[in-house]
């Protein structure tokens, strides 16, 4: 591969090109309708209007309503509002019905089906990841409302929302006419007095975030620690060998700390190779906590560090850089490949 | 004529082409299919894939859906998890890794697969990091990546010439069928229903009623299979399965080698590669490879896109003699 040339600095997007993201009310010099107006995330310098769907995103940050849609004429209801006419009086005998708007729903639901946890997330949110997002029915309406979901009780894991599960909207303190402005908890997580609560706002509720504690040093753990240290420096040490596992750790830099039960040790991630570090890491980004250090030899393997980290088997300090995780996890397949096609050779 | 329609791009190009040519507006159409998207950059991760994958979510609803995190990764994992919810017993990971180990054993034998070097085993699909969770993991995702394909369709009389001169046997498309879903979630109708991909089962009814055939008429199907869940669900949802028993390709011995319905020869999207434009081509290529090689009669040939897998294709395809 040639030497990467770069000019440190500079971007090809420059950042003060990126807007950011603001919204504003105005109202049309014609029919004096009021719509919101938002910039759009497609790095665009203009404002792009919610139009004639801007009363819902109005109700949702003045007054912490979900408003919906319903038929006179065959009484359906839909939430979002979605169409300005009846889909179903449509298809029966081709009229026009004109939908009522601003029908008011109910503030507690259920979920239409089971949402998606986004593990690997686009450019765009990959500072949330893990994150949900589904689907919830709101009193009589026949559609399902968009949503994200969240947890109270710290990382959000499969199972704490399903099929079925009855669930609390809640509304951000600060809303800008977003569909991010409102989210869902699970009822069960809101405290009694609250369930009834209409606009209950994201600050009545208690947030738990990942608590990332020593690990507790064993016998056991201490004996198992050698060898996991000696697999985790033979596995990076193949890194310089693999060119497909150079480019996943590309232009990436980290001071991170490994703490086991048996042991500690720090992995300095810099110029496309990891050194392993028995001495301490001052200051690391990223602390990665594992009671079981046979976990280490597992991830030399193959083994997931994600999954590791979803199911409660490690944890990091900062969920914010998972990032640094999925590069780490993709370590294992690019080393192998180029050793079965050197093997090939 | 261009013809952008998602995901499904390469199967509605395909279906635009004969439409031309069965309508009588040509006799001889080239149809092209394309991908070059892997030139986005994330400057965050520095890497292409984040923003490649955030360039695709911009097809989602702007107002209510884009924001909130939408993929069309995500968008998959809602039906597979919908349909999860109504068969919990069905999609089982031994399943899963089985029909990967399959295909990834077949797209060794096709020279214009993109991981045709790699062994993929139930167990390392088993370990491989979750995607979206819990429904699909990252062995079980196609490759989204650049390529190109192109096919020619001729008309009656003019086909058969071209196959004189090139010793080919033609291939005759006996059916097509297209079928969109609403793109609202809901309990019923009109809204798109939860556990189902109705889109792929009404275009493979009306590709079968146009042919006059059924599945077990079938002997290769080539489905696009954007993440390995969803070809289990469309192979239900197109007959060859029930719904709700998707694991009987494996489990009855339906899907070959075991079986004798052979299911995504070319190594699919999963091992062939997943260029958006053209992939169903591709896949009407290997349909066509399989059915001369092997001396078959029928293939199917499927592709899906837009969220939520809306957007359903299929066509008949029938070996012809010189």
């Amino acid at each position: 591969m040639e030497k990467l040339l770069r000019r440190p600095g500079d971007y090809v997007i420059p950042h003060e090109a990126i807007p950011e993201v603001m919204s504003r009310i105005t109202v049309s010099p014609e029919d004096k309708f009021v719509c919101v107006e938002r910039t759009e995330p497609m790095f665009t310098t203009y404002w792009a209007t919610a139009g004639e769907i801007s009363p819902f995103f109005l109700a949702v940050m003045k007054e912490k309503k979900i408003l919906g849609a319903r038929c006179p004429k065959c009484k359906m209801v839909i939430c979002p509002p979605y169409m300005t006419r009846c889909p179903v009086c449509q298809n029966d005998d081709y009229s026009l019905v004109n939908l009522e708007t601003g029908i008011e729903m109910p503030q507690v639901g259920y979920m239409l089906g089971t949402p998606p946890i986004t593990v690997f997330a686009n450019a765009r949110f990959a500072r949330y990841a893990p994150f949900g997002r589904g689907r919830v029915i709101l009193g009589e309406s026949q559609s399902a409302l968009p949503i994200q979901v969240f947890t109270t009780t710290g990382f959000l894991k499969p199972g704490i929302f399903k099929a079925g599960t009855k669930v609390k909207i809640v509304f951000r303190k600060f809303r800008m006419g977003f569909s991010t402005d409102y989210f869902a908890v699970p009822l069960d997580e809101v405290p009694e007095k609250l369930r009834d609560k209409n606009g209950l706002e994201e600050t009545a509720l208690k947030w738990k975030s990942m608590e990332v504690g020593e690990p507790q040093l064993t016998d056991d753990f201490r004996k198992q620690f050698p060898k996991a240290l000696q697999a985790v420096a033979k596995f990076v040490g193949a890194i310089p060998k693999s060119p497909r596992a150079q480019r996943d750790i590309a232009n990436w830099t980290r001071k991170i700390l490994v703490k086991t039960g048996g042991g500690k040790f720090g992995l300095l991630l810099d110029k496309q190779k990891i050194k392993v570090v028995k001495d301490k890491v001052p200051r690391p980004d990223l602390v990665l906590v594992m009671e079981n250090p046979a976990h280490l030899i597992g991830w030399t393997n193959g083994d997931s560090l994600v999954n590791l980290i979803r199911t409660g088997g490690a944890g990091i300090n900062n969920l914010q850089d998972m990032e640094t995780i999925f590069k780490f996890d993709r370590l294992h397949r690019s080393i192998r490949r180029d050793a079965e096609e050197r093997g090939k050779k | 004529m261009r013809v952008t329609n998602g995901g499904a791009t390469g199967i509605y190009a395909f279906g635009t082409a004969f439409d031309m040519v069965a309508g009588g507006r040509y006799d001889l159409v080239f149809c092209v299919g394309a991908e070059k998207a892997t030139d986005c950059y994330d400057f965050m991760s520095e890497t292409q894939t984040p923003e490649v994958v955030q360039t695709i979510a911009w097809s989602w609803d702007p107002l209510f859906e884009r924001d909130q995190g939408a993929t069309a990764s995500d968008s998959y994992a809602e039906v597979i998890l919908a349909y999860m919810d109504q068969y919990p017993n069905d999609l089982k990971m031994a399943v899963r890794g089985e029909i990967l180990r399959i295909m990834c054993e077949q797209a060794k034998n096709n020279p214009n697969a993109q991981r045709r070097d790699e062994i993929v085993t139930p167990e390392r699909v088993a370990n491989s990091p979750w995607i979206i969770e819990p429904a699909f993991k990252k062995l079980e995702t196609c490759v989204y990546t650049e390529g190109a394909c192109c096919l020619i369709f001729a008309a009656e009389g003019v086909a058969e010439e071209i196959c004189k001169d090139s010793g080919q046997p033609p291939i005759w498309i006996e059916g097509v069928g297209f079928a969109n879903e609403p793109y609202w979630w809901g309990i019923k109708h009109p809204h798109k229903l939860p556990g189902r991909i109705e889109s792929d089962h009404l275009a493979a009814k009306a590709a079968y009623e146009m042919a006059g055939v059924g599945p077990k008429d079938i002997k290769v199907v080539e489905l696009h299979d954007a993440f390995l869940p969803q070809l289990e669900i469309t192979m239900a949802e197109m007959g060859f399965v029930p719904l709700g028993h998707a694991d009987d390709l494996i489990e009855k011995k339906i899907m070959a080698p075991h079986g004798k319905v052979l299911i995504n020869p070319s190594g699919g999207l999963i091992y062939g590669g997943h260029f958006v434009g053209g992939s169903n081509m591709f896949s009407a290529w290997s349909a066509r490879r399989e059915l001369i090689r092997r001396g078959l009669d029928y293939a199917l040939i499927h592709g899906t896109g837009a969220s939520s897998a809306q957007y359903g294709g299929a066509a008949v395809l029938k070996r012809g003699v010189i």
